[in-house]
């Protein structure tokens, strides 16, 4: 099973996954034992702790890189990176800039559909009509698109 | 083809690998329980107001997403009584296959528009299918528009670019009667229609023959094969050559059913006795229950509602979605074939 799981473990958490499989298990064990077996759990409940403890890890380890950045300031060796970095910045600004002018609904819309999920699926968590999902998407997307061309940023 | 849809999602996808954390970014476990529809209305929409501005808690979406497509296709076990080790092992193979995942996410691999990072792979299959499209590219990379679990991705490869289609084919096989005639061979006259050596999701069957022109009505007896051919249902005499079952029938049994004619010369049967017997199964409640999870999840795509449907032994519906899938793209030998397949191999061959 380690194997298994190093094998299919990108570089920079291969050393973490022992640990986070002892987090996710002490808390389901934590759990089970909290309710003493009053509670029937799941394989669902398995999977709903592996996914917080590996959200809750990738977090911790982006807001550490944060801290070494701002200690850190401007290594001479990342002036592509920085610029990169930059980029990436203003894309994602003039983007959330767009989405923020829209109207709520059909940005949640359009936020779900970049998302990748489906009409059906955006019209079940947006909880309206098949219909009415698909068209807040196609306007909330050309909304978007003529935001984007405005500001300079073409897809 | 107007891919700016998808370059947009890219777009949007690729700026989670450089962003941080806020201090607002919801706990991962709301965000687990948003896309899980565990939250009312307005919680949802507040976290998904909240994706619009934070690229790292998107692609914590996605990771949900993708995992919760996983659990999907595992089977659901309870845990108590289960040892710790088990336990363990269970989570370590969950946070790798997240681990999988959040690098497929970060890479812009799960969900629409993920070719048109940096050069696409030329599509060597690509469908109209309902409200979207489905692709595969030279390398095998399947995009249907919507998240997939990798063991649904590789059915979809398998059918398009091999004609597969997994069915359950032994368990079919009982419920087609030897010499099997029903299927093709038989003369054109009065015939049934459906259900015929197939498996049903409802316990209430529709019934449906051919009509006979000399008819005056008609009858349909509904028999348990398991049970020595015990009458179960019997239908009041139809004007209609349609019927179903007033009372449900018990689910994950074989049924046999004919109907007769009534004509002024006496009555006819069908099916005839030497063409075999018109069987079908009910699904087990789980079995339909499967299904219809499935249905929730793939609505609006024929072709990945005939691979559920046919995996689960719904032959007639499996063939409605390929037919229609065929009807969208009628130049396409993918699309043919795979009718074709259906027809062939899950239908007739033991």
């Amino acid at each position: 099973m380690a194997r298994a799981v190093r094998r299919v473990c990108p570089a920079w958490l291969a050393d973490e996954v022992d640990d986070l499989t002892q987090i996710a298990t002490a808390r389901v064990l934590h759990r089970m034992r909290a309710t003493a077996g009053t509670v029937v759990f799941k394989s669902g409940y398995l999977y709903r702790a592996a996914y917080t403890v590996l959200i809750d890890e990738i977090r911790r380890r982006r807001r550490l890189r944060e801290e070494a950045l701002e200690v850190d300031v401007a290594p001479a060796s990342s002036a592509v990176d920085a610029e990169r970095l930059t980029a990436s910045r203003d894309i994602r600004e003039a983007l959330a800039g767009c989405l923020s002018k829209q109207l709520p609904t059909r940005r949640r819309a359009v936020v779900l559909h970049l998302q990748g999920h489906s009409f059906a699926e955006t019209a079940l968590l947006l909880e309206c009509a098949h219909k009415k999902a698909e068209n807040l998407v196609y306007r909330g997307l050309a909304d978007l698109r003529a935001c984007l061309k405005a500001r300079g940023v073409t897809p | 083809v107007n891919d700016e849809p998808e370059r947009l999602a890219a777009l949007f996808r690729s700026l989670g690998a450089n962003a941080g954390v806020r201090e607002d970014c919801p706990p991962a476990e709301r965000i687990w329980a948003a896309i899980g529809r565990e939250l009312s209305a307005g919680e949802r929409a507040a976290i998904v107001d909240h994706l619009a501005v934070c690229p790292t808690c998107a692609e914590a979406w996605r990771l949900a997403m993708a995992l919760g497509q996983e659990r999907v296709s595992a089977p659901s076990r309870r845990l108590a009584a289960r040892p710790t080790w088990w336990l363990a092992a269970a989570a370590a193979l969950i946070l790798a296959t997240g681990v999988v995942l959040w690098r497929q996410v970060q890479s812009g691999n799960v969900g629409p528009g993920r070719q048109t990072v940096n050069r696409p792979p030329p599509l060597i299959v690509a469908l109209q299918d309902g409200n979207g499209r489905i692709t595969i590219d030279a390398q095998g990379g399947v995009e249907a528009g919507r998240p997939l679990s990798e063991e649904f991705r590789a059915r979809v490869r398998r059918a398009l670019t091999q004609g597969q289609i997994d069915a359950p084919r032994d368990r079919l096989a009982a419920l087609r009667d030897p010499p099997a005639l029903l299927m093709g061979d038989s003369t054109p006259g009065f015939e049934v229609i459906a259900p015929v050596a197939t498996m049903v999701v409802s316990d209430r069957p529709t019934f449906e023959w051919c009509p006979l022109p000399a008819a005056r009505g008609y009858q349909v007896t509904v028999s348990d094969f398991d049970d020595d051919y015990r009458v179960v249902a019997t239908s009041p005499e139809q004007q209609t050559t349609a019927w179903a079952t007033p009372m449900p029938l018990a689910r994950g049994r074989i049924y046999a059913w004919q109907v007769v004619a009534r004509t002024p010369g006496g009555e006819t049967k069908a099916p005839r006795p030497e063409a075999g017997e018109a069987r079908f199964k009910v699904l087990t409640q789980s079995e339909a229950d499967a299904v219809r999870r499935a249905e929730q999840v793939y609505t609006g795509s024929h072709l990945l509602l005939a691979l559920v449907y046919a995996e689960a032994g719904l032959l007639d519906r499996a063939d409605a979605e390929l037919r229609a899938l065929v009807a969208a793209n009628p130049t396409s030998k993918e699309a043919r074939e795979l009718l074709l397949t259906l027809s062939r191999d899950a239908r007739r061959q033991p």
